[in-house]
């Protein structure tokens, strides 16, 4: 490894302080917001900071609900690397969730480590399989991946409602849900925290941060990735063929997604299946990576900020009668003005010509070259 | 008739109505370049400020105008983002909607905690045409908001087919660089088109929330927003197709709500479905043959094959309908797969997309 240059440091500064300033500008809308609703923003920052940090629990939840923002954030760094924009997080949650229960629930007998390891494959290959539709229909089809993505999550959706309603219902009251999950299936959690809220998935989160970078910058299936992402011309003359990779990386993301659908279940504070348990995870994790830049390694410290914003908004809730959709809104606010900076970043750059560092994202290209393929 | 009677009619445009409304105004804006995917975002932020106007003022009128402002709000965002600032304009709707979704639900949970039910908007029979039999009863006996709605369409129809402005939009969306070198400006085609949509998503928006049932809930368009970004790629970014697509997702969303309350399938939904997918099937049999074969060659490979089987075992159904009922949640998720079955055999002549669909206008200086 060489050296980072003052150049490649003088950016990364760059980055950080304009994420930081995302960050400062999204507190005071908060507490504008909060002194609209007559709340005191101290008060509401205490009440906040005992939610999510407070106590080794409550921290401990929080970390663990990061991971599944975590594994959606990779799921779109994976397809955005290779130019593909599949929004179909949320459905691919729901149906790798839906896959991992339906295997969970039949492990009554299986020892721990093996159900663990079952119900985790369940979930990544159920995400795949419903990303993969999106592939198919992409790559033989022509059809657009976000639209196909947007339209399969509304499927998704009802597919569960279906579920816990028919097949996979089982709770005794005839409530929408189902079993619960029996305890061999459970994530294990740290014995050293109180009340087992910190679940050992988190462990994930450096370990796939990192395989993920390597597999990007180490590996070939990496370089076609991010040839296929780049230039689709220069990428086929590189003997790499982007429909295939397209297709490989929309599977992946998929099997991320769906991991991320196993582990709310598997290792959240409610093992059994119920509608609604995706919690806006797939949208979320859109935004957990836009917020890190694409950068697996920031998405980490991104995801355990939206998890502390749906932790706190909750206690917030709970203390002060706060509306907890304040952090939907939050949430909401925090893409735009990453957008904003990131498009102001691009405008500053492009007006100081000494450092033609490469764009972001270039989304022209997209949609043609989608269209040569489809034809 | 069975359950294809007079109110099954009438629900169906009942349901098509605010869909087919946020549908047009989204193909104004793709024409023109601009891939609104916020448009959910959209009708919430219009359905929920057309309930806030409502329950201050208590007149529809306020209330309409209150959707089609708020629908507006979110239209300026989405132009801001992507017309000035250029971002992508696919993360840029997923913002809205998320949003969207957010904002409206908050204010409705802080400043209007009691709901609030308002009487729906009143038919209106027009004088002689109701009285035909049938026709009368369906298409006469509506509410203004269809009247309304049926107007905006043709409205648009002529707007885009035979006005200067209607060629202008289709040329900012196909090629850019030449609109501009013509002397049309991309930035100012670009932000109407844009505020059409948010206009005509808002007002689809408070149609389902103050004009429909008369009451706002929590995410209550439902992926209305979704379908019709879809008919408007299933109709091929032509109005006609768009109506076509609508109709079709109305009808499946109307048959779901019909059988609800009945056990087994009855025959008139597999004929129906059957017929429905015949052209669907000689869409995707004319696309592959003029590849190499003939007709009978296309018809035995596979994507064919199966959507030729597949309107057979129908056509079996339709004749002896099986003992079989099918969930509700699985009815409700119907016009989705509609929908993507729609797109896949469709997929041949995506060509006519807008060219610069979802690409931002950077006008080169040097």
């Amino acid at each position: 490894m060489t050296p980072p240059s003052a150049a490649a440091l003088r950016a990364l500064g760059l980055r950080l302080l304009t994420q930081l300033a995302v960050a400062l500008v999204t507190l005071l809308m908060a507490a504008l917001i909060l002194l609209a609703i007559g709340v005191s923003p101290t008060v509401a920052a205490d009440a906040f900071w005992a939610g999510t940090f407070g106590s080794p629990t409550n921290a401990g939840t929080t970390l663990t609900q990061a991971v599944p923002l975590f594994l959606v954030a990779l799921g779109w760094i994976v397809t955005d690397k290779a130019g593909r924009l599949q929004v179909g997080f949320p459905g691919q949650v729901v149906i790798g969730g839906c896959a991992a229960a339906a295997v969970g629930l039949q492990c009554e007998n299986v020892p721990a480590p093996l159900a663990v390891m079952l119900c985790a494959a369940a979930g990544m290959l159920g995400g795949a399989l419903w990303a993969g539709i999106v592939a198919w229909l992409w790559a033989s089809r022509g059809v657009l991946e976000i639209v196909s993505s947007l339209l399969l999550n509304l499927v998704a959706i009802q597919v569960l409602a279906w579920l816990v309603r028919g097949p996979l219902q089982g709770s005794l009251d005839q409530q929408p849900q189902s079993a619960d999950f029996p305890e061999s299936t459970r994530w294990p959690a740290f014995p050293s925290v109180p009340g087992l809220t910190l679940s050992y998935d988190v462990l994930l989160m450096p370990v796939l941060a990192v395989g993920l970078i390597v597999v990007l910058s180490r590996t070939s299936f990496g370089f076609s990735l991010r040839a296929s992402g780049g230039n689709v011309t220069a990428a086929r003359w590189q003997g790499i063929d982007p429909v295939r990779t397209g297709v490989r990386a929309i599977a992946l993301s998929g099997a991320f997604a769906g991991l991320a659908g196993a582990a709310l279940l598997f290792a959240g504070s409610a093992p059994w299946l119920s509608e609604g348990f995706e919690a806006g995870i797939g949208f979320n994790g859109i935004a957990v990576a836009l917020l890190a830049r694409n950068s697996p390694v920031g998405a980490m410290f991104t995801a355990v900020v939206f998890a502390s914003l749906n932790v706190g908004g909750t206690s917030l809730q709970s203390l002060l009668d706060v509306p907890s959709t304040l952090t939907s809104v939050l949430q909401g606010a925090v893409i735009v003005l990453v957008l904003v900076a990131a498009a102001v970043a691009v405008r500053r750059r492009s007006t100081t010509p000494p450092e033609p560092a490469p764009a972001p994202a270039e989304p022209s290209g997209r949609v043609t070259a989608a269209a040569g393929q489809g034809a | 008739m069975g359950i294809f009677d007079v109110a099954f009619l009438v629900s169906v445009l009942t349901i098509a109505a605010p869909v087919l409304l946020a549908a047009t105004g989204e193909l104004v804006s793709q024409r023109a370049g601009v891939m609104n995917v916020g448009l959910e975002g959209i009708m919430l932020a219009g359905a929920f400020s057309a309930y806030a106007a409502m329950t201050v003022t208590e007149s529809l009128l306020i209330g309409f105008l209150g959707g089609i402002t708020g629908g507006l709000v979110g239209a300026v965002l989405m132009g801001a983002l992507v017309i000035e600032a250029k971002v992508d304009q696919i993360v840029a709707g997923i913002a809205i909607g998320v949003l969207g979704y957010g904002v409206t639900a908050f204010l409705d949970q802080r400043l209007l905690p009691e709901p609030h039910t308002f009487e729906p908007l009143e038919r209106l029979a027009i004088p002689g045409l109701s009285a035909i039999p049938v026709l009368g009863d369906v298409v006469f006996r509506q509410d203004l908001f269809l009247y309304a709605t049926l107007l905006i369409v043709a409205g648009t129809a002529f707007a885009l087919y035979r006005t200067t402005w209607g060629i202008n939009l289709a040329a900012v969306g196909e090629t850019p660089v030449a609109a501009d070198a013509a002397g049309v400006s991309v930035r100012g085609v670009r932000w109407a088109a844009v505020l059409v949509s948010g206009a005509m998503a808002g007002a689809a928006g408070a149609y389902v929330s103050v004009g429909d049932v008369g009451v706002f809930r929590e995410d209550m368009t439902g992926g209305r927003g979704y379908l019709a970004i879809a008919a408007v790629l299933f109709g091929m970014w032509r109005l006609r197709g768009v109506v076509l697509a609508v109709t079709i997702f109305a009808c499946t969303d109307a048959v779901q709500l019909r059988l609800q309350s009945i056990d087994a399938i009855p025959r008139e939904v597999w004929l129906v479905a059957a017929l429905l997918l015949v052209p669907v099937v000689v869409r995707a049999l004319a696309s592959v043959r003029s590849v190499r074969g003939g007709p009978l060659h296309a018809a035995l490979r596979p994507g064919p094959a199966g959507g030729v089987l597949i309107v057979l075992l129908l056509a079996v159904f339709a004749v002896r309908p099986p003992d079989m009922s099918l969930p509700a949640s699985l009815w409700l998720a119907m016009p989705y797969v509609l929908a993507l079955v729609a797109l896949a055999a469709a997929g041949a002549s995506r060509h006519q997309a807008p060219s610069a669909l979802t690409i931002p206008y950077v006008r080169s200086e040097a």
